[in-house]
């Protein structure tokens, strides 16, 4: 007869993952209006990527939308 | 600059920078990166940004207008001319000192930039490169008298001749007049 495993590594491997890891990799904006990132200045249409802290400053502050979603 | 100060007899020189289009530039904290084309300019500082090109010796802004003659009522009786003028493009044309990286690359319509001893295929490339122009325009006490900053075609205007002198180089740089971010200054 199967019996569950007492094996503590492979409970933690049954265990649902939470991955808190906060999101690094730079999303992909639109400016909407002339503003200066990074050292340049950008027309609006211009497609440029950015950390994802920088890209919600800039979502919030109206000078931006996402281009893509990012998972 | 004040306008009495403009109304003095000057002899301005010319500094040239270039920044390529598809130089990525990634800066800031948080970081983002900006691919330089006719919607993004870096900024003057840092410096290292733009390429310092070679000491010119002539610079030459070309205005191309076209003008317009209509026959007009006059209000006082009969017909005169009245003449419109349309501004529908810019051309600079600079001569440098020396030969540069731009120089060779197109004259051999190189693909890609030169790199010492990177083979490449000649007359594969683009003979225009796009970018960003600044010209930096200096009396002779040293003041800064102009700053434009133009996005547009570089292409060397002639060849090259193998002769008992040096070559001077001669390029055209047609302004691409729809980029919003074209910009003139005259500092203070």
């Amino acid at each position: 007869m199967l019996r569950a495993s007492t094996n503590p590594n492979a409970m933690a491997k049954n265990q649902p993952t939470t991955d808190t890891k906060p999101a690094t990799e730079p999303v992909k904006l639109r400016a909407t209006k002339k503003i200066t990132v990074a050292g340049c200045t950008i027309a609006p249409g211009k497609v440029f990527s950015a950390h994802p802290d920088k890209a919600s400053e800039m979502i919030s502050a109206g000078a931006a939308v996402l281009v893509e979603p990012s998972f | 600059m004040s306008y009495i100060a403009r109304t003095r007899k000057i002899l301005p020189n010319a500094f040239l920078f270039f920044v390529e289009t598809g130089t990525e530039i990634t800066s800031g904290d948080p970081p983002a990166t900006i691919t330089i084309d006719a919607l993004a300019k870096p900024a003057t500082e840092p410096a290292d940004n733009w390429t310092s090109r070679p000491c010119t010796l002539e610079l030459d802004i070309m205005r191309e207008i076209q003008e317009e003659k209509t026959l007009c009522p006059r209000e006082t009786g009969g017909w005169g001319t009245e003449t419109d003028y349309d501004l529908i493009g810019v051309k600079l044309s600079f001569t440098d000192k020396t030969q540069s990286e731009h120089f060779e690359r197109l004259l051999w319509v190189l693909p890609a930039k030169v790199e010492e001893t990177e083979p490449q295929i000649p007359f594969t490339g683009s003979p225009s490169i796009e970018g960003w122009l600044k010209i930096v325009e200096r009396d002779r006490t040293g003041a800064d008298i102009v700053y434009c900053d133009l996005y547009g075609k570089l292409t060397l205007t002639g060849g090259t001749k193998v002769e008992g002198k040096p070559t001077r180089p001669q390029f055209t740089f047609e302004v691409l007049m729809s980029t919003a971010l074209n910009s003139w200054m005259a500092p203070v």
